[in-house]
């Protein structure tokens, strides 16, 4: 039963990234992606730990290469049209960085940090940090057109 | 300049929250580092992303143009910063159409990078018409963030109706006494010969014909016609018009009144306008081309004016209607009230002429058999109307806009012919 869900989910996934690709409907991605992160998700208990940590970068990897794909083939029809050897190229760097990121996330998580006062105090300033870049980058200088 | 996010960056923060919260709760960092490329592409393009500086200007080459004709508009962009994808699309203003397939245009540019793009848009009505709108909206390389730029509206042109040439016009009945290109039928100073006649005191000597004085042995003289212009008047009614997706009666009215005109001002006759409607407008009888182009001026101007105002011929300035003047009234004789400042016009000595820009092809008449009927005592009444006019000497013919216009001008000269003078009233 699980089986057939996640192979159901998986296909539906990638028909819908597929259909996305070819009709332009941009709109499709993330349910596509969405898809195939829950097949992925549905699988993780039944694997062990070293395969996740082997498997995960990959399927992140995919996920993001597959998601550019899609935007680019989206951008086909527009003037001037996507270079192959370009987004070939970007394809590649993107998903070799997605990968490596994915990784990253992965050693970081797996890092005994203990727990204390201060750990909390640095994840908060990390959290408020962020908010505070997106929103001055929000607000930024808006020159006119 | 507007901002909205792009359809990427909306499917990468749906995903990386859906990622991240998710890991979260099942305490699996898998899901967390399957969500950390999109989260760490978000954070790269937020923080390298450049706003898009991009000056762009339309011009137009001139301001009057003729029907049907092209407009080039040049566009120049120039950037100031990289810009992968810049979408300009051109929306035509009223009364002008796109010629290509693709009215959007759009461009990848580097910082400082100059561009002049060249769409071509095409005139389809005359009248005064705002040429269109430029919208602009651009991307970063990082395609996260819309940036859609204030629309640019480009300038006005002058669209001239096109205009017929016509070779034969509708011979006014009376002349002017100022000099032109028709041969009067008066006897004066002029180059037609038109008889001879004997000398009497007074008469000079240099029109002495001495031929025939030596024949006859007393003396004669030669009369001559003189040549003279005549005043013209173009009454354009614009109580009503009717219309239907291909066109209107005004606009054939417009395309007819300008044709008129300028086969009259070739001539060397004076022309002038009236405007008779909701509002009376007019241009008084002048010479020449600069003549043609207030005219022309004029009539791109025509619009309906609904009113329920009584109106009649008294409200049009007497400089506008000159005596002795050939009025040309076209008209789709719908209104009663420019019906009845025709027959005034009649009335009180003015040469008409009536070219009747016919409503019928306008109009269908509706699914049941009354309303057939009903469209059928329409023309009927229409056709007494005519009768009517024709009855009191003024010929009225009739122009779909499909036929050249010099069919019914040459129409209502033959009924002139016919009936030699019209009949007075």
């Amino acid at each position: 039963m699980s089986g057939l869900l996640v192979t159901t989910l998986a296909a539906l996934g990638a028909v819908l990234l597929v259909l996305a690709a070819v009709m332009r409907w941009t709109r499709l991605v993330p349910w596509g992606l969405a898809g195939l992160g829950t097949a992925y998700a549905l699988v993780l208990p039944s694997i062990n730990v070293t395969s996740a940590a082997v498997t995960a970068p990959l399927v992140a990897g995919g996920l993001f290469v597959a998601a550019e794909g899609v935007f680019i083939a989206a951008a086909r029809g527009a003037v001037p049209k996507p270079e192959p050897a370009r987004a070939l190229a970007w394809l590649t760097a993107s998903g070799l960085g997605a990968i490596a990121c994915s990784a990253l996330v992965l050693v970081l998580a797996t890092v005994a940090i203990g727990r204390s006062l201060l750990i909390t105090i640095v994840g908060t300033a990390a959290a408020v940090g962020v908010v505070a870049l997106l929103s001055s980058r929000s607000q930024g200088d808006r020159p006119e057109g | 300049m507007k901002r909205t996010p792009s359809t990427k960056l909306q499917t990468y923060l749906a995903l990386t929250a859906a990622g991240t919260l998710v890991g979260l709760a099942t305490g699996r960092p898998e899901l967390v580092a399957l969500a950390a490329p999109f989260a760490a592409y978000v954070a790269l393009g937020i923080a390298r992303g450049q706003v898009p500086e991009v000056t762009v200007s339309a011009t137009i080459p001139g301001e009057r143009v003729l029907e049907g004709d092209d407009v080039p508009v040049t566009v120049e962009i120039e950037a100031r910063s990289a810009i992968e994808r810049l979408d300009l699309a051109l929306e035509p203003g009223y009364g002008l159409t796109s010629t290509g397939s693709r009215p959007r245009i759009a461009a990848r540019l580097e910082p400082g990078e100059r561009r002049q793009l060249r769409p071509t848009l095409r005139t389809q009505r005359w009248g005064p018409h705002r040429v269109g709108v430029l919208s602009c909206r651009a991307a970063d390389r990082f395609a996260l963030v819309d940036y859609e730029f204030p629309p640019a509206r480009l300038g006005a042109v002058r669209v001239f109706p096109r205009m017929e040439t016509l070779g034969a016009m509708i011979e006014p009945l009376e002349l002017q006494a100022t000099t032109g290109n028709r041969v009067s039928r008066e006897r004066g100073d002029g180059i037609e010969f038109a008889e001879v006649r004997p000398f009497t005191p007074g008469d000079r000597v240099r029109r002495v014909n001495w031929r025939v004085t030596a024949r006859r042995g007393a003396p004669y003289v030669s009369e001559r016609h003189p040549e003279r212009n005549a005043d013209v008047i173009v009454f354009l009614d614009t109580f009503a018009e009717v219309s239907d997706p291909t066109g209107s009666t005004l606009e054939l009215a417009v395309r007819a009144a300008s044709s008129v005109a300028a086969g009259y001002l070739a001539r060397r006759d004076r022309v002038g306008v009236v405007g008779f409607g909701g509002a009376v407008t007019g241009l008084r009888p002048s010479f020449g081309s600069a003549q043609l182009y207030q005219i022309l001026d004029a009539l791109i101007g025509s619009e309906v004016t609904f009113t329920y105002t009584h109106k009649d011929v008294s409200l049009v300035p007497r400089q506008m209607l000159p005596p002795k003047a050939l009025v040309i009234a076209i008209t789709p004789l719908i209104d009663d009230r420019s019906i009845g400042a025709l027959f005034d016009l009649r009335a009180r000595g003015f040469d008409l002429a009536v070219i009747e820009i016919s409503p019928v092809p306008f109009t269908k008449p509706g699914p049941i058999r009354a309303d057939a009927l009903a469209h059928r005592l329409w023309q009927l009444r229409r056709a007494a109307v005519r009768t009517q006019f024709e009855e009191f000497g003024v010929p009225v013919t009739e122009w779909h806009g499909e036929q050249p216009l010099q069919v019914p001008v040459a129409s209502a000269s033959a009924f002139r012919r016919r009936i030699r003078r019209p009949v007075a009233m």
